[in-house]
């Protein structure tokens, strides 16, 4: 699944490990993220989404998951 | 007995402390049941026992010395990270990383995979030579086959 986690850290200036030390999670977890590679819980989802102050619809990006289905 | 395994996920820093404080008494336990076993085959070594085998209890002394090995040196290293209030953090992260839980949850089903295909294979072959290995590798597969069926009946319930 995309995300726009990378985006919204640039945005706030915020490093990979600062983000993960944030939301208790390592920063190996971040990246793969971010790559797309790996796909958050609803409970990271929601703390992903509470620290950039948006919403998980934002923040995740669902739309090639739904084509896929 | 979750407490041993990866899997335990503490919901706080003390839960985490207190689970480390278990996993230290449990490698206490694993060596001294390695002393244990390396007295007891040292003992029964002394004496002239018929066994069928009695290069088993070399083995077995290896055993020991292998549970002590390992209990001692977790136990040394649990008990650092107890100490050590940054790695203690680390360790509590690490733990309760859901990345880390999801490859080991996936490492875990390929090898209970690979085990069951090496089990088949083993018996297979093997109990063209000694007929015993068919029986007691089949009992093993079917215990892991019955105790996922009741494991799954268990937690289809409860979740």
């Amino acid at each position: 699944m995309q995300t726009r986690i990378q985006e919204f850290r640039r945005r706030d200036k915020v490093t990979q490990q600062a983000l993960a030390d944030a939301v208790n999670v390592t920063r190996q977890t971040i990246i793969s993220l971010e790559n797309g590679r790996y796909n958050a819980s609803l409970l990271l989802a929601h703390k992903l989404a509470r620290f950039f102050g948006t919403t998980i619809e934002e923040l995740f990006l669902f739309e090639d998951e739904e084509d896929a289905i | 007995m979750r407490c041993l395994f990866w899997n335990a996920k503490p919901k706080s820093e003390a839960d985490w402390r207190r689970v480390i404080k278990f996993r230290i008494r449990v490698m206490l336990a694993i060596a001294i049941l390695g002393c244990l076993t390396l007295a007891g085959s040292l003992v029964l070594k002394q004496f002239d026992l018929p066994l069928k085998n009695p290069s088993m209890l070399d083995f077995y002394c290896g055993v020991g010395v292998g549970l002590i090995a390992v209990g001692v040196a977790l136990w040394v290293r649990l008990r650092g990270i107890l100490k050590d209030e940054n790695r203690f953090r680390a360790n509590f992260v690490e733990n309760n990383d859901e990345r880390n839980q999801a490859i080991h949850e996936k490492s875990f089903r390929t090898a209970a995979f690979i085990l069951l295909i090496t089990l088949y294979c083993v018996a297979l072959v093997g109990g063209l030579f000694y007929p015993i290995l068919v029986q007691v590798l089949s009992l093993c597969v079917c215990v892991f086959c019955i105790s996922y069926w009741i494991c799954f009946q268990i937690y289809n319930h409860q979740l």
